[in-house]
This record gives structure tokens, C-alpha cells and sequence, in this order.
């Protein structure tokens, strides 16, 4: 063992003192209403939403269980309450195109009104109107019109049957129509008798049959002429009863609206059709239920809802403020298409589908106008042309209604183009980091559109403030989800386990949906072991519990490595071979096991072979770190001369592949083995990255990686040798577990930071690694003196067969070294 | 069936059909009353022998009523319109009577319909037909016209259909014939009819006493019955008077010493409503 000391147990766990804590429970915490540690986002958002310009819209990114949607939803709500109410919106038939309906803008809650008011006026239209139709002056208006026309027929026809009568001839009605015959004593004479009568006489009968019934097809012809005048006059009649009836009502209505132009405009529209079409107003006779007029009639009939010719003077009341306070806040879980800019529904009628302006559907945009609307960005892309119809409305500042469909020309039934509303939208985007980044690339009106982005962080600084804020948080979500109160030490031990988490010491973890659900667990088993309150047991059993869910394949890792199959040693030395650590995340849980990384070296031009790159199951960052060592090895041992070796590393048994540097310094310390040929203590494990300087940089997954050896070690018996080195920058980052800590105390296990190449090499190879001297020479006894001694014996034997004729090279005896 | 409607002795009717609108109504008030009366309803067809007449003459065109371009008839033909008419006629008869156990027959016969309506009146109590048949005026037809004036019993006239509660309008002039009317009144008065009265008498005294004739008379029918007084029957005047009041049903005597068959005539020309002459 060198003069490097391991690391003291406190140093391998920043435990949270429970009695740095005021309180006894989280019972006795007041509520934390404010948003921990993201000063950054609250900023934004605070900032996004004060500003009233077009396209200062929010974008809010970052790790889910963040409470992106909970702030942003609360500070929406917090200002929404201080706004106005707004505008209600009303679609109404449009008189002139039927096929595009009026928005009506009206203030809030007088919508509902209008629309009563005007569900009134057709009742009242209907009893004005009907009861107007009969009245007896109506009658008796009505009847001398139509009277005229039938005496005229009448008259015509009697003079018609004069005619006749003087010439011995009647007119007869037949079921058909009219008949000239020649009669005798009031009856039709017999043809006999006829035929009886003069050549002469038939002659005249004739001849008058025949010019009498041309004046009648004259006088039947005029018929239709004189029903026409009549129906006109009907016509006019009735709109003049209808006007009088109606003016009074109207005029009503009219004064209450008459600050709004729309709605005056609107009612005149009405009235004018109201006398068009008076005979809406009048109750026809219904076909009756017993199918006299036959199902086909049922169908038509004007009672149904449906079909009511009345139905054209309802208001579609799409956004009603009624009794609201404040401005709308709206979240639309769903946002598909039509739930976002509204739709027109269809009804089947008659086996077709027909619409009109009482199917529009509000969308989220309706309801959310003037107010705030948040929503799922990953939702909004996942619909169809839902991003497209989002941007269309918050860039022309309106929403339009269009089916699908229709945009797309798809269909072509008869469908409604409602007049567009003018939007007032705060919109707040929530979704992931790379969402934003691939919209804000990609995306060219992106930046028009979210002009503030609220970045949400996912860790927080571990001090003792932020410390106290976050039993409080704590306290506050117990209480929201109605848990048991945690006591200090369980607080403690949540603090604790939020810094694993971020696998940081120093920082703790603000995925509150993390720590909510660890809560709500520990909770449960404090119930299953009938605590009244949590205490730290039960965190640390749902912690336990929740690593046990998850880790079938870290037991099987482990099981494979005690059963050697997978080839591991834990004690003993070997020359070229280095315990290294790697980490496996299998969602949101990780583990660390330990792999072996073995080095040969030959004489050769230089090059470190990358086994794993050989054949293309190494990562580019592995990569990297491989060829960092030959510059490492070149600069240090054989700055003056070649590099005559050739060496390979590999990752022994392993079959999938291997990528990150923090192999890179085991890799090194194998190759320093390799070529020195000075064994290595296999009772311990390495991680860590280097710089050409043979410096040891951090890596990530300290903790995981540490107790994944030990794991080993203490399955086959820990022996007090074993221990790990890891980089002296990751000491801030060890939040071990309690055994682990344990073993260090007793010590049966060691943790061992490292700075730099030379310190690793002390302790895992018991020599010292040497300074060098002004010329850059080691001494001999040390490992860089062993390794330069080696470089230059190789250097050395290649210069020899570098000068050997070349057929002789060929046969020359290839040395190979290196040790297992 | 109550004492007083049975004292009416209603045991046939006749109802006299050409499958026009009006004569179907007719079919319908004579179910309606036959029914009430338990009386054998007999469906009258009659095959205007003019028709079938004129059809023989070569030089006969008949005018198409509303589009008024001529037709050329033929006996085949005309007998076949004739037969299917008949044969809806009857086909109605059956449908209206076919729930109510009603005796019914239904007969067709041929020639002068006037003569041959008279002829079988002989067998009924009661005749029911349309105003104006095929033609939809409103002055009274040349058939019916001949029924007014010769029909032995009592006829009703109607111009459209008619329904139970209908406002009842009664001319009573105190003579014989008078307390028929009365009488007959009950034909066609139902629960909630409203009977306005109006009294042909001389004198006003003389009113006060037919006033009181018609209320014994008719007793709990007339209890709320409007009355009027007027020295005679000025038809146009009237007319205006059961317009503007609106009527249903008008029962007056075929012909009194007050009322010549030509007022009656006059009157039913100028009203709409159905007229039950009385002899």
C-alpha cells in the first residue's frame, strides 16, 4: 500500500442531521407555496405572462415531474382571477348566406340572455302571428280576395251555360272536367234522338259544341292568371299583417340591443324574414301518430326539432361567461384538432347529413379566448394537423372553423364556413427540452409564436436553507395527498435519497413527481407497519422496495459474475488486467458492475488497438479515450524516441457494447501493467477518465459503480483488501449506501480518490509510480521507470530489425509480450 | 241512445255518393250518425246516365278543368271511370264502417242521378249528400238542388266535413213543421253545441211564446241557446249573420208558409255550412 489514504466514512455519505430540523413532524410545517428551485422558469413565466404582446406566448420545457403544468397553471389562475370576464361569442343564422354564420360578441352573460330573449320572441311570434292570422278582419280580407276569383270563375262559367242554354245545349261537370251536350227537356238527349233531328240541325249543334268549347278553354285559361293575382294579393296581405304584429315585439327587442350594432343589424334581418315567411308561425296541421300520413311523413315532420322552420331564429350560444369570475384558464387534456378550434357537428336526416349554425361546437381557442390556455406540446404534435391549425390561429389572431375534411377538400357535403372570431390568447406550451430545441430548429415560425421560454431545472443546490424549504414541500404534498406526517428522520432520509438521485451530494433532486411517489410508498408501508407517522424506516423500505422492483437483471449480472461465468477477481494480482466499472440504466433505475479490461503489448509502430472499435462495438467517446492513452503513453515515456509497441485492450466478456471514457483510466493503468509487466491487485476496481496528462478526470454514476464492486466483493467476503479508486473530483458526489458505509467503517472496504495516473498506479500495484529526474528519467525501481525501461528496450529491438534486409524481417521472430 | 233521439225514429239513412270530397264527407257524417242511431247506413252510387250519354256523341269534347285542353270521351271509357269511382266509394263505406257493427249495403244504379236519389229516398229516414258534388262550388248543384226542392224526407246538405260540437243555428216559426225542426234538431246536436235560435214570428209577443215553445221542446239542449227575433227570413241578411257568427249546422223546415224552397235555395248559395231540411 502507497501513502494514499482512503476516503473516511463521512466522506462517502453527506447524511442530513435530523436534529438540524425545527420541527417533530411535517405536521408541524406550514405550507410551501412558492416554487422550489426554479427561480429561473418563475421568472419567465412571471415575465411571459405580463407582457401583452402578440407572440409572447410561454414555452415551458424541461424533465417531466418538474410542476411545469402546476406553476404555469398557477400563476395563469393567479393573474386570470384580478382579469375581466370576457366577451361572451354567439353564432347566429346569417340571412343572407345561409351557409355562414354571424358572430355575435356580446359581454359576459349578456349571451345567455340574447339567446332567451330571442327563444321568447318565437313563442311570442307564433301566438302574435297565428292569432293575427285569425282575426276576422284577416278573414274577411282574406275571403273577399280569394271570393273574387271564384265569382269570376263562376260568373264566367254561367255565362258559359246561358250560351249554351239558347243554343238547346248545357254545360255538364263531368269528374274531369267540363262537357258541352245537347239536352232535351233538361236531360242529355238520346243519341237516337239526334240522330232523329235534321242534317241541318246536327250541323248547327255541332258547329256550336265546338265554338262554345273553345270559349271555354279561353275562359279555363284566364283561370290560373286570376289565382295568381289573388295569391299575390294573399301574399302581401299577409305580409302586412305580419309587419304589424311584429314591429312591436321587434322594436322591443331592438331598444335592449341597441348599443349593439350586430344585434340591431341581426333583428332587422329577422324581421324581415319573420314576414317573408309568416306561415312558420302558423301551427299546420300535424300527419297523426297513427301513420295516416305514413312513416315517410313522421320523418318530414316540422315537429321534430330538427326540421322546425323556426330553428334558423335560435342563437348558438358557443361561449357562455355566465356567473364567471375572472378570465378563463383552460387546459385541454385532449387536443385534437376539433377539440382546439372548435367543429361543426352533423345530423343524419333522411339518410343524409345536413348542419346549420346551432351544430357549432366551441373548441378549446373559444373557450380559452381572452384568457390563458395551456397545453401538452407533445399532445398537440401527436395530432393531426393540430400544430398547423394552432399556428394558423395565433398567427392570423383568429379562429377559424374548418373540419378536416374540408381543408383538405376531402368532403364535400354541404357544409357551414362560421364567421371567424378574433382570438386574445395567452398560450403556454409544456412539453420536453428536446421538443422546444426541434421545434425552435426546425420550426420556422416557432420564434414568432413562443418569444418566452421557461427552462425548468431538475436539481437544486443541498444547502441548509433549501434544505428547510424542502421539508417543507414535503410537508405541503403530504397534506395534499393526504398522507401521514413524515417525522424528521423520514424527512431526513427523503432529503438524502433526492440527492442520490442526482447522484450529487451537494444538489437535490426537484422531480417532485419522484419524491411525491417515493412519499406516497413510504407512506404505504408505514400503514402496512402500522406507523402513525413516517419515520425513516419506512423510507428507506420503499426506497428498498422500489430498487427491488427493478433489479431482476442486476441480480442476474451479479449471479453470473459468483458463478464465474463472467470472470471477476476480487483478490490476487495479474499483469494487464484492471477491474473497471461500468454502469447500466434500465429506465429510471441504474446499477453498477464491474468488468475486466485486460492490455497485451508487442513490439509494434505505436498504435493501441481498441478491440471493442475493431469491430464496432465501441462508442465514439470510448474511442476517444483510447486514443488519449497512446498520446498519454508517447508524451510521458517516449517523448525523444519511436513508440515501438503495440498494444490491445479489450472488454473481457463483453457482448454488447461499450461506450463513455470512464474506462479510459483502467485502460491505462491494464497498459501500464502490460508493458512494465508489474502485477495489479485485483481487489480493486477503477474508475475514471484521463487527459493526456495523465490526469483523472470525473465520471458519472460514482455511487452506482462502487456499489456494484462492492456488491461482489461482499457476496464472496469482503477480505478488507478490496476498494475502489475513483476520481478525487467525484468525492462531492458519493452518497453510498448505509452498508457500504458500514464495511468503510469497519473497515473492510476502502475508497480510494485519485488525482492523477501516478497516484492510481501506487495503489494498485504497491511501487511507487516515480518522479522524473531534468533529462525525464524515471528511477528504476518505480513503475514509469519500469514502463520507460521497457519503451526503450522495445525501441530499441526495432531499430535492430528495422535495419535487417527486409527478407529477413519477414522470417524474424515476432517478439510478443505480456503476461496473463 | 236517449228517449229523445230514439222518438226521432231514425232507422235508415241514405247517403248519396260520386267519390267528390263533398260526398265523402257526407259518407262520414252518415257513419257518425248511424252509429248513434243504430240505423242501416245504404251507400247510394248513381251512374249519370247524361254521362254515358254524351260519351256516344261523336263531336263531345270534355275541357280538362285545370289545364283546359280538350279531351275526347267515349262510353268505354266513361263507364270505367264511372266503375272505379264506385268501386272507391265503396271501398271507403267499408273502411268507415268496418270497426262499428254498422248494417250497411251499398248499391250502384243507373240514370238521372236526381230521379234516381228521389226514387230511393222513398226507403230512408234521412239523406245525406255534398252541395255541389264534382264541381266544389258553392252554390248549390243541380241534383242536389232537385233533392232540396222534391226529396220526400229530410236531407243533409254539406259542403265539408262536419264535427260533433259544431255551433247548431235553428229557424223555428211556430208552425207545424216547426216542432219537426225542433226535433230534428237533436240529430245533430252534441255535448257542447252552442244552439242559437232565431224566431220567425210576427210579433214580439209572439216571440216570448215561440221562445218558450223551443225551450220546453228542446229542454237541456237549448238551456244556454241564444234567441233572436225577425218578422221574416231575409236570406242575404241572414247569411251575413251565420258568417260572422260562424255556423255549423243550420236546421229549418224544407218549405213552411214562411219559407219558400227559393229562399232556402238562396241562402245555401251565400253560406258554407251544412243545412238539415226538415219536412
Amino acid at each position: 500500500m502507497g501513502s494514499f489514504e482512503p476516503l473516511a466514512p463521512r466522506q462517502l455519505y453527506h447524511p442530513v442531521d435530523p436534529t438540524d430540523f425545527q420541527f417533530e413532524t411535517t405536521e408541524n410545517l406550514p405550507d410551501f407555496f412558492e416554487i422550489i428551485g426554479q427561480p429561473r422558469a418563475v421568472e419567465a413565466v412571471r415575465f411571459g405572462m405580463g407582457i401583452e404582446k402578440e407572440g409572447y406566448n410561454i414555452f415551458a420545457h424541461g424533465p417531466t415531474g418538474t410542476g411545469k403544468r402546476s406553476l404555469v397553471r398557477q400563476f395563469f389562475e393567479k393573474k386570470a382571477s384580478q382579469e375581466p370576464v370576457p366577451d361572451d361569442w354567439c353564432y347566429v343564422h346569417n340571412f343572407e348566406h345561409d351557409y355562414r354564420p354571424n358572430a355575435i360578441r356580446l359581454p359576459a352573460g349578456r349571451g345567455a340572455i340574447f339567446k332567451r330573449d330571442m327563444e321568447q320572441l318565437v313563442e311570442e311570434l307564433r301566438t302574435t302571428i297565428s292569432s293575427a292570422f285569425e282575426s276576422d278582419e284577416y278573414r274577411a280580407r282574406r275571403q273577399v280576395a280569394e271570393e273574387e276569383v271564384n265569382q269570376r270563375q263562376e260568373k264566367a262559367l254561367e255565362e258559359m251555360q246561358e250560351q249554351a242554354s239558347q243554343h238547346n245545349l248545357t254545360l255538364i261537370r263531368t269528374p274531369g272536367g267540363l262537357v258541352f251536350a245537347p239536352v232535351r227537356d233538361g236531360e242529355v238527349m238520346q243519341p237516337e234522338e239526334f240522330q232523329n233531328l235534321s242534317q241541318e240541325e246536327r250541323e248547327t249543334l255541332e258547329k256550336t259544341v265546338g265554338e262554345l268549347q273553345e270559349q271555354l278553354q279561353k275562359v279555363l285559361q284566364l283561370v290560373p292568371v286570376w289565382q295568381r293575382e289573388v295569391r299575390q294579393r294573399v301574399r302581401e296581405l299577409n305580409r302586412e299583417i305580419t309587419n304589424y304584429a311584429v314591429s312591436g315585439l321587434m322594436a322591443e327587442l331592438r331598444q335592449k340591443y341597441s348599443e349593439f350594432d350586430e344585434i340591431t343589424a341581426y333583428l332587422d334581418a329577422v324581421q324581415k324574414d319573420v314576414v317573408e315567411n309568416s306561415s312558420n308561425f302558423i301551427p299546420q296541421e300535424e300527419p297523426s301518430a297513427d301513420g295516416a300520413g305514413g312513416p315517410l311523413a313522421a320523418l318530414m315532420s316540422r315537429a321534430r326539432p330538427e326540421q322546425q322552420p323556426t330553428r334558423r331564429y335560435q342563437v348558438n350560444l358557443l361561449v357562455d361567461h355566465q356567473g364567471k369570475q375572472g378570465a378563463p384558464v383552460i387546459y385541454e387534456d385532449n387536443p385534437t384538432y376539433q377539440n382546439l378550434i372548435g367543429r361543426v357537428e352533423h345530423m343524419a336526416q333522411m339518410g343524409a347529413l345536413v348542419t346549420d349554425f346551432t351544430l357549432i361546437k366551441p373548441g378549446a381557442l373559444h373557450l380559452a379566448n381572452g384568457g390563458y390556455l395551456i397545453l401538452d406540446v407533445r399532445k398537440v404534435l401527436q395530432q393531426p394537423y393540430t400544430w398547423e391549425a394552432l399556428k394558423r390561429a395565433l398567427l392570423s389572431r383568429q379562429i377559424t372553423i374548418e373540419s378536416i375534411g374540408q381543408m383538405l377538400s376531402l368532403i364535400t357535403t354541404i357544409s357551414l364556413e362560421p364567421e371567424p372570431i378574433p382570438l386574445d390568447i395567452k398560450l403556454a406550451l409544456i412539453g420536453d427540452r428536446w421538443l422546444y430545441y426541434l421545434l425552435s430548429q426546425l420550426e420556422p415560425d416557432f420564434h414568432e409564436l413562443f418569444k418566452v421560454q421557461a427552462d425548468f431545472d431538475e436539481i437544486m443546490s443541498r444547502t441548509d436553507d433549501n434544505q428547510d424549504s424542502y421539508a417543507r414541500v414535503i410537508a405541503t404534498i403530504t397534506r395534499q395527498e393526504q398522507l401521514r406526517p413524515f417525522d424528521r428522520s423520514a424527512v431526513a432520509r427523503v432529503i438524502e435519497h433526492s440527492s442520490r438521485m442526482v447522484g450529487d451530494a451537494e444538489k437535490l433532486s426537484i422531480q417532485i413527481s419522484n419524491i411525491t411517489d417515493l412519499l406516497r410508498e413510504a407512506d404505504y408501508w408505514a400503514g402496512q407497519n402500522g406507523n402513525g407517522a413516517v419515520d425513516s424506516s419506512d423510507v428507506q423500505k420503499a426506497i428498498d422496495a422500489q430498487i427491488y422492483r427493478s433489479d431482476r437483471l442486476r441480480e442476474r449480472f451479479q449471479e453470473s459474475i459468483l458463478r464465474e461465468t463472467v470472470r471477476i477477481n476480487t483478490q490476487g494480482s495479474a499483469v494487464g488486467q484492471v477491474n473497471g466499472l461500468s454502469v447500466i440504466q434500465l429506465g429510471d433505475f441504474s446499477f453498477g458492475i464491474p468488468s475486466r479490461i485486460s492490455a497485451r503489448v508487442r513490439l509494434g509502430k505505436g498504435e493501441v488497438i481498441n478491440i471493442e472499435r475493431e469491430v464496432d462495438m465501441s462508442g465514439p467517446i470510448h474511442s476517444k479515450g483510447v486514443l488519449i492513452l497512446s498520446g498519454f503513453l508517447g508524451a510521458r515515456y517516449a517523448a525523444d524516441e519511436n513508440l515501438s509497441l503495440s498494444a490491445s485492450l479489450v472488454f473481457e466478456q463483453s457482448y454488447s457494447g461499450v461506450d463513455g471514457d470512464s474506462a479510459s483510466s483502467t485502460e491505462l493503468y491494464a497498459l501500464l501493467s502490460a508493458i512494465s509487466k508489474i502485477p495489479i491487485r485485483q481487489s480493486l476496481a477503477v474508475t475514471g477518465s484521463v487527459d493526456q496528462h495523465g490526469n483523472v478526470q470525473a465520471i458519472g454514476g460514482v455511487n452506482e459503480k462502487i456499489e456494484g464492486f462492492f456488491d461482489i466483493c461482499k457476496a464472496r467476503g469482503l477480505t478488507g483488501e478490496q476498494g475502489v479508486l475513483i476520481p478525487e473530483s467525484n468525492v462531492k458526489n458519493l452518497m453510498l449506501r448505509r452498508d457500504v458505509v458500514e464495511a468503510v467503517a469497519e473497515g473492510k472496504f476502502q475508497v480510494f480518490p485519485v488525482a492523477n495516473i501516478d497516484q492510481g498506479i501506487e495503489i494498485l500495484t504497491g511501487i511507487p509510480a516515480g518522479e522524473p529526474d531534468e533529462e525525464g528519467k524515471y528511477p528504476a525501481d518505480t513503475v514509469n521507470g519500469r514502463v520507460q525501461e521497457r519503451l526503450a528496450e522495445l525501441a530499441k529491438k526495432r531499430e535492430e530489425l528495422d535495419k535487417k534486409p527486409k527478407d529477413e524481417e519477414k522470417e524474424g521472430k515476432q517478439e510478443e509480450e505480456g503476461e496473463s | 241512445m236517449s228517449a229523445a233521439e230514439s222518438s226521432l225514429d231514425i232507422r235508415r239513412i241514405l247517403v248519396a255518393l260520386d267519390a267528390s270530397p263533398q260526398s265523402m264527407a257526407a259518407l262520414q257524417a252518415a257513419t257518425q250518425l248511424a252509429a248513434r242511431f243504430e240505423a242501416e247506413l245504404i251507400g247510394v252510387f248513381v251512374e249519370d246516365i247524361n254521362l254515358i250519354r254524351l260519351a256516344n256523341y261523336p263531336f263531345t269534347r270534355e275541357v280538362d278543368r285545370y289545364s283546359s285542353s280538350p279531351r275526347r270521351l267515349d262510353s268505354p271509357q266513361m263507364e270505367l271511370h264511372l266503375r272505379a269511382h264506385a268501386r272507391r266509394v265503396q271501398q271507403a263505406m267499408a273502411a268507415m264502417t268496418k270497426d262499428s257493427g254498422l248494417r250497411w249495403s251499398f248499391r250502384i244504379v243507373r240514370g238521372v242521378i236526381s230521379v234516381e236519389l228521389v226514387a230511393a229516398a222513398l226507403e230512408a229516414d234521412l239523406i245525406l249528400l255534398g252541395k255541389s258534388g264534382w264541381s266544389g262550388r258553392k252554390r248549390v248543384g243541380s241534383t242536389t238542388r232537385t233533392m232540396i226542392v222534391q226529396s220526400p224526407r229530410q236531407v243533409l246538405v254539406l259542403q265539408r266535413r262536419v264535427r260533433p260540437g259544431m255551433p247548431i243555428t235553428i229557424i223555428y216559426d211556430g208552425s207545424e213543421i216547426g216542432l219537426k225542426v225542433l226535433q230534428a234538431s237533436r240529430l245533430v246536436w252534441a255535448e257542447g253545441s252552442a244552439v242559437s235560435v232565431l224566431l220567425l214570428a210576427e210579433s214580439p209577443e209572439e216571440a216570448q211564446r215561440f221562445q218558450s215553445e223551443v225551450k220546453e221542446e228542446l229542454g237541456e239542449a237549448a238551456k244556454e241557446a241564444q234567441f233572436r227575433w225577425r218578422p221574416n227570413l231575409d236570406a242575404p241578411r241572414l247569411a251575413r249573420l251565420l258568417r260572422s257568427e260562424g255556423c255549423g249546422v243550420l236546421v229549418l223546415p224544407a218549405e213552411s208558409d214562411q219559407i219558400s224552397g227559393e229562399i232556402v235555395l238562396n241562402l245555401m248559395n251565400q253560406i258554407e255550412c251544412a243545412v238539415l231540411l226538415v219536412r
